[in-house]
């Protein structure tokens, strides 16, 4: 099979697009910060500061600037990565977030691998085997897909780390609920990996099978729909046993909507996650931006947010770019 | 054709049984939302002999002989709070999303009817708020905003029309190339009656199905943030909260959380099963439409 090149008019054309979107979107949060209520300065002192260090910090931030000129430090400091300090952790805002980010990428885009894997999986295996298997498939799909992450990751605290521990139930079935280590264990090497991997499952499983649930829907809808395609007939016809009718005729069409589904999907991760990490107390983004919210440190929220707008547009700009390798006959 | 084609979610082919159920459900629900609240002899909010009264079992009495159907820890009914809940969540889930509706048909109409400007303002806004995950944004508004009913409803309509608008934009569009239109516009019908008459009625079916999938969404979003805290305050009761209050009884009293959340996936499964069928009617009867003309 021959792949077509993605064409470079298209991917510049992709990239113009998501940088001014990603500008659009710090235009936003700027617009933001000013239409809330109260003096945005006074937002963003720590709760019991001075009337004096409200009026520094004005100073210092130039709020008593014009609009222009402030929209103008704006841009130039988030373009820069400078997003503040928090007032949480004295720190840079972005050394609060360059830590929580690989927890947030590693979850999601493990989840998201898992999910499309066994969501592709299951929903192929409804759409060849119709029946009870399809019809039980179905409602699990619909269930998981109506249900709220965090009901669900509570369901399973409840069942493999409270139930599991007192009915005492093999170790591998009992699985920590919190955090992503062992506190207090000093692990090096494989043993530490085995501790992540150990406090992974609960909320890997949890977001991969939501997102599964998804998937199975939509690829069961559109292989049923493919399955009575004349050239599904045609290659049937010609003798193509049912892997390759499924691997080769069916998934190579399937591969540009999937990709879509893909963009699609990744801001119901970043939801999906926002719960999860808060439920299993995962030092991610999510979990980051509720507690910011809390402690009224908007600097972060605010950081948060645009990082959140950054993984969708990235995602987009990903799936865009590779359409024309998905879909050969989407050209330019 | 001389006259514009129904749009015809409610017209012709009968209903499925998933439909019904689903249908039947939700007004039950709605019902008994309404009604249970009041028929409670004890007032769901107080809270007076938390020691004697906490937890009751499940369909069991208490001291002072009031049955419950289910019992919290502070010795107040479960079951009618949840209903209360009810009343909050389905007026979140359905005024946000039918204002959403309706000012994402309105955007969407002015978009594909006036096209330029119009058309380009509407379609980047929809993009750049697109890009935000639509959870990122209510969290960002409740941040920004006090936490209520109020702020929830006004976040929920500022990020819920752009899936609508764009449907219309899309079938104001394509409808407006149609002869029927021409045909009105050359009778002499103005723009505003040819629009509000004959193109959005056209458009109305993907509408109302994308609102009917809405409102599920809507209500899981609103006991979402409810559930981090940052929703509907205690003691005014929401599924949220209620699922948020009982997470250290898991053990004790899994139904504190567990009664909640399942009236939460019935109703979201109800609103899904009710807006898919919808869809799917939508789409046998674009089909015929389409057959016939």
């Amino acid at each position: 099979m021959r792949y077509h090149r993605v064409p470079a008019s298209a991917l510049l054309r992709a990239i113009v697009r998501a940088v001014l979107l990603y500008w659009c979107v710090l235009t936003l949060t700027f617009a933001l910060l000013r239409l809330a209520p109260g003096d945005t300065a006074s937002l963003l002192v720590p709760p019991g500061a001075s009337a004096a260090d409200v009026a520094r910090l004005r100073t210092q931030l130039g709020l008593d600037r014009p609009m222009a000129v402030q929209y103008a430090h704006w841009l130039g400091q988030s373009l820069g990565g400078n997003m503040g300090t928090s007032f949480a952790a004295q720190r840079a805002v972005r050394d609060v977030i360059a830590d929580a980010l690989p927890i947030s990428l590693g979850l999601g885009i493990t989840s998201l691998v898992l999910s499309f894997v066994i969501g592709i999986a299951v929903g192929l295996i409804q759409a060849a085997r119709r029946g009870r298997l399809d019809a039980a498939l179905t409602v699990v799909s619909v269930v998981l897909v109506a249900s709220p992450a965090y009901w669900l990751g509570l369901g399973a605290i409840a069942c493999f780390t409270y139930l599991a521990s007192s009915w005492s139930l093999p170790l591998a079935l009992r699985l920590p609920a919190i955090g992503i280590a062992t506190p207090g264990a000093d692990l090096h090497g494989v043993q530490r990996f085995a501790d992540l991997v150990r406090h992974a499952i609960l909320p890997v499983c949890l977001l991969s099978a939501i997102g599964a649930g998804g998937v199975a829907r939509y690829v069961r809808t559109s292989a049923l729909d493919a399955v009575g395609a004349d050239w599904m007939r045609t290659a049937r016809a010609k003798g193509a046993d049912a892997l390759r009718l499924y691997r080769r005729h069916l998934l190579a069409n399937l591969r540009a909507p999937l990709l879509t589904l893909f963009a699609l999907a990744v801001p119901g991760t970043v939801a999906g996650s926002v719960f999860v990490e808060t439920i299993f107390a995962w030092p991610g983004i999510g979990r980051l931006m509720v507690a910011s919210i809390v402690a009224r440190d908007y600097p972060v929220v605010m950081g948060c947010t645009m990082m959140f707008a950054a993984m969708v547009i990235i995602a987009n700009l990903l799936a865009e770019a590779l359409l024309p390798w998905a879909d050969p006959r989407i050209r330019a | 054709m001389g006259r514009p084609p129904d749009s015809g979610v409610m017209a012709g082919r009968s209903s499925t049984g998933g439909e019904r159920v689903a249908l039947g459900t939700l007004l039950l629900l709605a019902a008994a939302v309404v009604i249970v609240p009041m028929l409670a002899s004890h007032d769901p909010l107080r809270i007076d002999d938390v020691l004697a009264r906490r937890l009751v079992r499940p369909f069991a009495a208490d001291d002072r002989g009031a049955w419950h159907l289910l019992g919290d820890r502070f010795g107040r009914d479960l079951f009618v709070r949840m209903m209360l809940a009810g009343r909050l969540s389905l007026l979140v889930g359905v005024v946000g999303s039918v204002v959403a509706a309706v000012v994402g048909t309105l955007l969407g109409a002015a978009a594909g009817w006036r096209g330029g400007i119009v058309d380009r303002t509407v379609t980047s806004a929809a993009d750049v708020l697109l890009a935000l995950p639509r959870l990122v944004l209510l969290l960002v508004g409740v941040a920004l905003w006090q936490p209520g009913l109020t702020t929830i409803i006004v976040v929920l309509v500022a990020t819920g029309w752009m899936g609508i608008a764009r449907l219309v934009r899309a079938e104001v569009i394509s409808v407006r190339a149609r002869p029927f239109i021409s045909a009105a516009a050359a009778l002499g019908v103005g723009a505003p009656r040819l629009l509000f008459r004959h193109v959005i009625p056209n458009a109305l079916g993907p509408a109302l199905v994308a609102t009917t999938l809405g409102v599920g969404n809507a209500i899981l979003l609103e006991s979402g943030l409810s559930f981090l805290g940052l929703g509907i305050q205690p003691p005014a009761p929401s599924w949220g909260n209620m699922i948020a209050g009982g997470r250290d009884l898991l053990v004790v009293a899994p139904w504190v959380s567990l009664a909640p959340g399942a009236a939460l996936v019935v109703t979201v499964l109800a609103t899904t099963v009710l807006g898919d069928a919808w869809r799917d009617r939508l789409a046998g009867d674009r089909s015929i439409t389409a057959r016939v003309s």
